[in-house]
This record gives structure tokens, C-alpha cells and sequence, in this order.
């Protein structure tokens, strides 16, 4: 894979991500409280995605910054 | 109605199924998957019609596969992608995508989706549709007509141009039937047909005693068309202030009725129509140019019937079997009927064709028809579908002629037959317009000057 191909894969994923994790805190607010089953669904897995836009974000700079040097 | 989401992403796939399931019907069922091998066991096994496709599954562009699949099992398949890249694009319309859309999807997009898959659903065959509900073989306005699929996804307006009798009301309800269908209303305003100053209460509505004779409150028609069709027949004839006005209601969606300190919101649809010249009003600071660029979001011509000429037959064959009685015409009636130039267009064939079928013979010879076309005693000859008409000249229209010029003469003859013709209507400017077949422009303009030598003679 090519330097531009994976920053641009790389910068997928971070929007995808974020996008996907905002739609589900909307969710989440919409349902709260009263829709125990949703949520004890979403959270963990709210949780997990920004546990991976973090990962994926550090991934990002250290990309940038090798390309930098 | 079985709908299947297939996402391997267990978060982005919750998040759409639970948006789906605020809007589908209580008898839909929503089924889910997160990787290939169970989603085409699912087509395979179940009765699926919409099917969700996130591009990126186990492996890159696995969903590309699916597309295929999909199709096999006669399911409707919109793939879902966070990609942007056109040449991946390409290839999932190529594999037979019926959308590509854009991660994440919100409930708006979603309804459209449904919406374009139910009409799409309804009506398989689109060329089918127009054939039944406006006849016509005219490859022009069947093109032009396979627009609906991007107008029923994007909230532009329509605008419908095309001279008197061309059937735009009717396309105007065809296209809310696919639209909007029995979901909303669909509120039809002619705006040629009630004065200038009475536009504005029509169209906002009004509090009780905003002005003189408001003794109640009135909802206006953009309030009735909320959820609806709000269709503006004759919009050229709109006055340049409530142009402004409209302008901004199309674009917030929401307008203070008059006298009212209260907004009130309406999505409506908008369709308008037209058979004036509008960039030649807008040339003349007859209409805005704001205004036109936001009504003309799909542009659909509706060309006269001289010139599809082809759509003839097919019309006088369609009107004769609508109505109850059964009659026929002999070769040269209908030969005489294919080579009218119908000014008045389809609504004039129909006309004629309704005026057949209450003639006491069933039989209907060439001579009826020349009777009732009115040209008896004129000279019927075929140029290019023009009919030639010799009048009788009086010699004392030749002296005024030459006394005061042909224009002169022309534009006087002209001014005695609008309001001959208008008075003969009981001073209805519509049905005048339409047996004029002029502009409502045009039929002021004309009006406007008589009124003004009258003036002056005074």
C-alpha cells in the first residue's frame, strides 16, 4: 500500500468512526433512560469506538509525521 | 417486508437499525448481519426486498459481491460506504446498486431511500407509468420524465412548462401521486385567477382582522400543503411582491400569515407551472430572477401537440376507449383528426373526442368532425400539421388598413377580439385565456392597453 493510499485509508476509518460515534450518542440521548436493552447494547460498544478513533488518530500523526521527515 | 442491514461494524449497524426501525411499518421486519457468509445465507433463505450493503465487510469491497446476490434474489440492494473514491462508486452502480450512500445515514436520507424504493417498488416499468397515466410516445418527455427518480430523492421544486392544454396539472398530480401519494394534500392554486391583492391571503392565510373583511382567521395554502403538494398553476401571472415573500417561505419553510406575529412552519413540495416565456418576463422585471432560479429546480417541457405529432393517434384512441360509449370513426374522421394542428392541445382532443361520443350515430363520418371543428367554410388544407384558413375581408377592413397601417389595424382587431371574448366568458380571465390561447401576460398587456385608451378617451 502506497504512503498516500494508506493515509487516505487512515483518514477513512478516523471519519467513519467519528460520524458513527456521534450518531450513536444521539441515539443513546434520544433513549435515555427508557430503553435499557438499546442501551446496555450501545455503550460497550460506544466505548470500543473511541477506544479505536483514538488508536486510529495516533496511527494518523504518526503517519504525518513520518512523511513530514 | 423483509429488510436485511449488513454491516461488520456493530455500532454504525445498531445505530441504522434503530433509525429503520422509527420508520418502517410496524409489519416490516428488520434483519441483521455482521459478515458475507451469513448475509447470503439470509438472501438465500429468506424472503428479503431491501437490502442494506456496507461496502467493507471481512475484506475490502466484500459488499460489492453481495450486490450481485442481491439482485438474484430480487432484493433492492443500497450499498453503504464511507468511500468516496468515484471508480468504487462506478463499480457498485455497475453491479446494479440502486443507491450509494454516504456513512452515517441519517433519518431524512433513510426516508427518501424508502420512498424511492416503494416507487420504485409501485412502478417497475417507468415508461409503463407515463404510458398509463399521460399518453404519450414523445422520447422527449419520456427522458425528461425519468427525472422523477432523482426529483422524489432530492426537495427541489418542479417547474412545468409547456403552453395551455399540454397536461401539466395532470403531470403535476403525477408526480405528487409518486411523490407524496395519500400522504398529504395536494392544494392547487391558479394564480391567473384571482386578483392580485387576494394572492397573498390565499397563499399565507390571515388573523382575524388584519385587514378589512378578515372576520376570522383563515389558514393560508402552504399551511394545507404541509406534508403535501403545493402546486402554483399560471406563476408567471404571481405578483413581484409575493414572489419575494414565497421566495423566502420556499427556503426557511416557515412564513408569518398575515397580521399574525406567529410563524408557522410547512414543508411542502412545490411545483409550479407555466406556459409564458418566463426569462422574457424576467428580461422585462416581470419576474424575479431569484424567484425563477428557486421554482425551476427540475425543468420539464411538455411540448404542444403539433409538435409530437406521433402522440395523436395514440390520444384519440386512449379518449375513445374512456369513455362509456363505444363509437367509431371512419378513415377520413380520422385522418382529419391526425392532421388538426390542435391548437388547444390534449385538452381540445379530448374535448372533441367527448363531443363525438354524445353524437346520436355511432358512426362518426369526416363531415362530423369538420362541423365541429368549426372550419366548414374554410379551406382545409395540410401544411406540415397547420391548418390554412381563407377569411372573408371586408372592404372596409382594407380602408382602415390603408388608412392607418396594418399594426394598427391588427393590434385594434386584436383588442376587439380579447374583450369580446372575455366578455363572452361572463369576464372569466382563465377560460378567456384558454380559448385565446395567449399568455396571461399577454391577455393583461392587451387588456391593460384598451383599459388605458378607454381612460383616455374620457
Amino acid at each position: 500500500m502506497s504512503k498516500n493510499d494508506k493515509m487516505m485509508t487512515l483518514t477513512h476509518n478516523l471519519t467513519s468512526s467519528i460520524s458513527s460515534l456521534v450518531q450513536a450518542v444521539e441515539i443513546i440521548a434520544e433513549c435515555w433512560p427508557e430503553n435499557r436493552e438499546l442501551l446496555d447494547r450501545m455503550i460497550p460498544l460506544t466505548k470500543d469506538k473511541g477506544a479505536d478513533v483514538l488508536l486510529i488518530w495516533e496511527e494518523l500523526k504518526e503517519e504525518l509525521r513520518s512523511n513530514e521527515n | 417486508m423483509n429488510i436485511l442491514v449488513i454491516d461488520d461494524d456493530d455500532l454504525a449497524r445498531i445505530n441504522l437499525t434503530h433509525i429503520l426501525s422509527g420508520i418502517i411499518l410496524p409489519e416490516d421486519i428488520l434483519l441483521e448481519t455482521s459478515n458475507q457468509k451469513d448475509a447470503l445465507n439470509i438472501l438465500a433463505q429468506e424472503d428479503i426486498e431491501l437490502v442494506f450493503i456496507d461496502l467493507d465487510l471481512e475484506k475490502e469491497l466484500a459488499g460489492l459481491e453481495i450486490i450481485s446476490k442481491a439482485l438474484e434474489h430480487d432484493a433492492y440492494p443500497i450499498v453503504l460506504s464511507g468511500r468516496e473514491e468515484s471508480e468504487v462508486v462506478e463499480v457498485a452502480y455497475e453491479k446494479g446498486c440502486a443507491d450509494f450512500l454516504s456513512k452515517p445515514l441519517t433519518k431524512d436520507a433513510l426516508k427518501l431511500v424508502l420512498q424511492k424504493f416503494h416507487f420504485s417498488k409501485k412502478y417497475k416499468n417507468l415508461k409503463g407509468v407515463i404510458f398509463e397515466k399521460y399518453v404519450t410516445q414523445d422520447d422527449k418527455i419520456v427522458r425528461q420524465l425519468k427525472k422523477i427518480d432523482e426529483i422524489i430523492l432530492s426537495e427541489m421544486p418542479v417547474l412545468l412548462r409547456g403552453p395551455s392544454g399540454t397536461g401539466k396539472t395532470q403531470m403535476a398530480r403525477i408526480i405528487h401521486d409518486a411523490i407524496i401519494g395519500s400522504r398529504g394534500e395536494f392544494i392547487h392554486l391558479n394564480c391567473a385567477e384571482i386578483p392580485e391583492n387576494l394572492v397573498e391571503s390565499e397563499l399565507f392565510g390571515y388573523k382575524k382582522g388584519a385587514f378589512t373583511g378578515a372576520d376570522k382567521d383563515k389558514k393560508g395554502l402552504l399551511e394545507l400543503a404541509n406534508k403535501g403538494t403545493l402546486f402554483l398553476d399560471e406563476i408567471a401571472s404571481m405578483p413581484l411582491t409575493t414572489q419575494q415573500k414565497l421566495l423566502l417561505a420556499i427556503e426557511e419553510k416557515t412564513f408569518y400569515p398575515l397580521g399574525s406575529e406567529k410563524v408557522v412552519k410547512s414543508n411542502f413540495r412545490l411545483i409550479s407551472a407555466t406556459c409564458d416565456d418566463i426569462e422574457e418576463n424576467i428580461e422585462r422585471g416581470e419576474f424575479r430572477n431569484d424567484f425563477y432560479y428557486r421554482i425551476a429546480g427540475y425543468k420539464i417541457l411538455l411540448p404542444p401537440l403539433k409538435d409530437r405529432p406521433g402522440d395523436i393517434p395514440l390520444l384519440i384512441d386512449y379518449f375513445l376507449k374512456s369513455g362509456p360509449r363505444r363509437i367509431v370513426l371512419n378513415s377520413k374522421a380520422h385522418a382529419l383528426l391526425e392532421q388538426y394542428a390542435w391548437p388547444g392541445n390534449v385538452r381540445e382532443l379530448k374535448q372533441v373526442i367527448g363531443r363525438l361520443q354524445a353524437k346520436s350515430s355511432g358512426i362518426i363520418s369526416d363531415g362530423d368532425i369538420k362541423q365541429l371543428l368549426g372550419v366548414i367554410t374554410s379551406e382545409v388544407v395540410d401544411s406540415g400539421g397547420f391548418l390554412e384558413i381563407s377569411y372573408d375581408i371586408s372592404s372596409e377592413l382594407i380602408e382602415q388598413v390603408l388608412e392607418l397601417g396594418l399594426l394598427k389595424v391588427m393590434a385594434n382587431l386584436e383588442k376587439v377580439i380579447v374583450q369580446n371574448i372575455y366578455e363572452t366568458n361572463g369576464q372569466k380571465v382563465r377560460t378567456s385565456i384558454q380559448q385565446l390561447q395567449i399568455s396571461t401576460n399577454r391577455f393583461y398587456k392587451i387588456m391593460k392597453h384598451s383599459e388605458k385608451q378607454e381612460d383616455d378617451n374620457e
